[in-house]
């Protein structure tokens, strides 16, 4: 089992530097000047190659390129070109944030998605089935951004019950109820799958002999919902969970724009905008780890879930 | 020429300012916005589209920034609301000779660290500005600053030059405290010290920036005791939090949005003409654009008034000149305009051998107001026949593929932030100033440098606006750019709020502000 981790933490590694490569030398190869966006139009030839000079952008792409991943391992994840602080700082500065309504909305598409996707796995083709799952279809197709403003609408403006944008950190109180909007309009995707998912992975399993002898042995309904239904429904869930968690992290972006989120998906976008390359380098390679993280994650929680797995991983 | 001007009391300038005000709020005044008998409230929230850069005033030039700092640090000229340089943290002036400058700095001033304010630090900040590598072309016409007493500055100019005082209003050319700057400069950034209205308190990236009235300016204290400026990136987003009372200002409000805040009693909205030229920069070096008669064409076949009543809902007036009315050297309202003709157009393109039409691009930057008025200028040139493909890029990408004249057709804009002419001509014409300095169309004249530099190097506006009214006259002759508008700025405000006072160039100061309950 610790083998098995230990290859997987190994396996990152490589992830990392493809992931690393290929955004680099797309930014590098993308339109735009660093040193013009850093200086603007009217600073004089050579101050811009005197700062291009300072920053290494005059050397060669791999030369570069090179030189970043050597700082990083060192830990230096360099300055940002737009503002001079310090990129790890801000990363884990905004990442909280991040993190903050990701945790919320997975936690909502969990609360909610399962027992919906139960209720119309046990009910299939009544109307509540029917209702849930055009529902879901409806979660799924929604983008989060005009999500994000039909809610904003409602309960912002007509309504007057929530804040409209913004992260309030003055109380906890204020923090939640800023939270709120965020938190539903990102959620909708991820609770659409999960039920989606949760039903289907349900009625594989509604069929099963075990589930009549389970019932034959007298137990509840109740009892034979979850522990012989759902525990062994549970390993598509579980995936498609832990996918779209990682999503939820690195995917916010639209959300944290329309809500005027201070998150790590804002920051890229950002970022990439006025070709900070050092900090859209330090988000990206944090999301990355953060991303692997919770794969490996999810593949563990398989073993806990499913003792053939667990067979499996001990031989590893 | 030697004048001494003015020793007007700076408290009497803000006064002033205070009293115009007003004027330009064309918000509803319909019943119950009377703010009479209602309680000062204590905190102002201002809504800002994008996060500050830089705290330093000689880094941080663009102006997410400088709406924070402006009210953190103080210049030493000032600008009031009808464009006349009046004292600031100078409180007189007199020039030597055409190149020497002196100043004379006001003995009540001190940081908000409670240090005094002195020749020292002033000389310091100007040469840190004439050094900085970021806002160096707003004071690199002088050659250095040097202390000639405890309260006197003088400022040596490498030539006589046009905007020597107006572009000391500047922001970028704020002043810092010599001390706390060179032997902390982190912590200088981190926690920024000037003699402005406002000390700093906090900035969370990405999330806000909080301010302090200054017990201690050196002017009337700040009518507002804290000042929260928050980051909300959408613009609808930005109307809605107006609407919902969580803010009570909001720049750039976006131009469909005014109608909304006008039709409710409870929100107001400030207009005011900016010092904005939008215009599109054709390259004289493309092989097609390279004759006269097909930029003429162009600029025929414009309507602009069309767009500015569609796309803008009126927020704009037509321009005449790259040079905006309300800055130094602006040629003249009796100038020319380009008016729509299309026969005339027509003609044109036809002599120069394309009778039966064209296909040329048309590039721009993203932004929705922008690029829908390049579709009603690619809908207006196909009357004449020219049939225009519209590319779009991010603003970067933009800026690049324009500085290495790729493009045909560039739709740009240019803020005339010194307040001179000088600062629209010799960047977007001058045969110098080609590609990424500003001239984007590739021009040059030896005869429009020379009126170009003519009121460049000169002290007297009189003599300037003459030049430029030569200038002109070429240029509308051999069309490197199509003037199109001047923007009108919008700030959207609460009824509860007043005196606020319009900077044109949208660096607007919130010392005046008060804001009720």
């Amino acid at each position: 089992m610790w083998r098995y981790i230990l290859k997987r933490l190994l396996m990152i590694i490589p992830v990392l530097v493809g992931v690393t490569f290929v955004v680099y030398m797309i930014l590098s190869v993308a339109h735009g000047d660093p040193v013009q966006t850093i200086l603007g139009d009217k600073a004089t030839e050579e101050a811009q190659e005197q700062l291009r000079a300072e920053l290494g952008l005059d050397r060669p792409l791999i030369v570069q390129y090179g030189n970043y991943i050597w700082d990083a391992l060192h830990g230096d994840f360099g300055t940002s070109y737009k503002n001079q602080v310090d990129v790890m700082d801000q990363v884990l500065d905004r990442f909280p944030n991040t993190l903050l309504i990701a945790a919320g909305a997975i936690l909502l598409s969990l609360v909610l998605g399962i027992p919906v996707g139960i209720i119309s796995a046990k009910k299939q083709y009544s109307f509540i089935d029917n209702a849930s799952m055009v529902g879901a279809l409806f979660g799924v197709s929604m983008p989060a951004f005009w999500m994000g403003l039909l809610l904003v609408i409602v309960f912002s403006l007509k309504l007057r019950l929530l804040p409209s944008s913004g992260m309030n950190s003055e109380s906890l109180g204020l923090l939640l109820k800023s939270m709120i909007l965020p938190v539903i309009a990102l959620s909708t995707y991820s609770l659409a799958m999960i039920a989606r998912m949760t039903r289907s992975s349900m009625l594989e399993v509604i069929r099963q002999d075990y589930i009549s002898t389970a019932r034959s042995k007298g137990i509840t309904e109740g009892q034979v919902t979850v522990r012989h239904m759902l525990r062994n429904a549970l390993i598509p869930i579980i995936t498609a969970v832990g996918l779209q968690f990682g999503t939820l992290v690195g995917g916010s972006i639209m959300t944290e724009t329309v809500f005027s989120w201070p998150g790590i998906g804002r920051l890229i976008v950002e970022s990439i905008k006025s070709r900070d390359i050092p900090m859209v380098m330090g988000s990206v390679i944090f999301l990355c780890v953060i991303f692997s993280m919770v794969n490996l994650l999810v593949d563990l929680l398989y073993a806990f879930v499913d003792p053939q797995i667990k067979s499996q991983y001990k031989g590893k | 020429m030697k004048r001494i001007l003015c020793t007007l009391l700076a408290a009497l300038m803000l006064l002033s300012l205070v009293a115009c005000g007003g004027n330009n709020s064309t918000g509803n005044s319909g019943g119950g916005t009377s703010n009479e008998g209602r309680e000062l409230d204590d905190e102002l929230v201002v809504a800002v589209a994008s996060d500050m850069t830089s705290m330093d005033p000689h880094v941080g030039k663009e102006i997410s920034a400088v709406v924070v700092t402006n009210n953190i640090f103080a210049t030493l000229l000032a600008k009031d609301e009808d464009g006349n340089i009046v004292p600031y943290v100078a409180e007189s002036w007199e020039e030597v000779d055409d190149t020497t400058i002196d100043f004379k700095i006001r003995e009540d001033i001190t940081f908000h660290d409670g240090t005094p304010c002195t020749a020292e630090d002033v000389a310091y900040s100007l040469n840190r500005a004439i050094n900085s590598a970021y806002v160096a072309y707003i004071i690199d016409y002088a050659e250095n600053a040097e202390v000639i007493d405890e309260y006197t500055v003088r400022l040596n100019l490498k030539a006589p030059f046009l905007g020597a005082l107006v572009n000391l209003t500047v922001p970028f050319t704020a002043i810092v405290p010599k001390d706390l700057v060179e032997s902390d400069p982190d912590g200088f950034l981190a926690h920024p010290i000037g003699c402005g209205p406002y000390e700093f308190v906090e900035w969370k990236n990405g999330d806000y920036c909080k301010l302090k009235a200054y017990d201690g300016y050196f002017l009337d204290k700040a009518k507002v005791e804290n000042i929260t400026f928050r980051i909300i990136p959408e613009a609808a987003q930005r109307t809605i939090a107006l609407e919902n009372g969580e803010v009570d200002l909001i720049y750039d409000l976006a131009v469909n949005d005014i109608s909304i805040l006008e039709s409710n009693p409870d929100l107001q909205v400030y207009q005011n003409e900016s010092v904005t030229t939008w215009y599109l920069a054709l390259n004289t070096q493309d092989p097609i654009l390279s004759d006269v008669r097909v930029r003429q064409a162009i600029a025929k076949a414009i309507n602009v008034q069309e767009i500015i009543d569609s796309v803008l809902y009126g927020a704009g007036t037509p321009a005449n000149s790259l040079i905006p009315p309300s800055v130094i050297g602006y040629p003249g309202e009796d100038m020319p305009y380009f008016e729509q003709d299309i026969e005339g157009a027509k003609e044109l393109l036809a002599e120069a051998g394309y009778p039966d039409g064209l296909t040329l691009d048309l590039a721009v930057a993203e932004d929705v107001t922008r690029v829908a008025v390049c579709t009603m200028l690619q809908d207006q040139l196909k009357d004449i026949g020219i049939t225009v493909t519209l590319t779009t890029c991010d603003y970067s990408t933009y800026t690049f593929r324009a500085n290495e004249g790729e493009f045909q057709m560039m739709f740009f804009f240019w803020i005339c932030a010194a307040g001179h002419g000088d600062y629209q001509m010799y960047s977007l014409i001058h045969s110098s100033q080609q590609g990424a300095a500003g001239n984007r169309s590739f021009y040059a004249n030896d005869e429009a440098d020379q009126y170009i530099m003519n009121a460049r190097q000169t002290m007297d506006e009189e003599v300037a606006r003459e030049n430029y009214r030569q200038l002109e006259a070429i240029l509308d002759e051999e069309v490197p750019t199509v003037e199109l508008l001047y923007t009108t700025l919008n700030v959207g405000a609460t009824s509860k709020v007043e005196n606020f006072i319009m900077d044109r160039a949208g660096y607007h100061n919130l010392e005046t502000v008060v804001v009720y309950k």
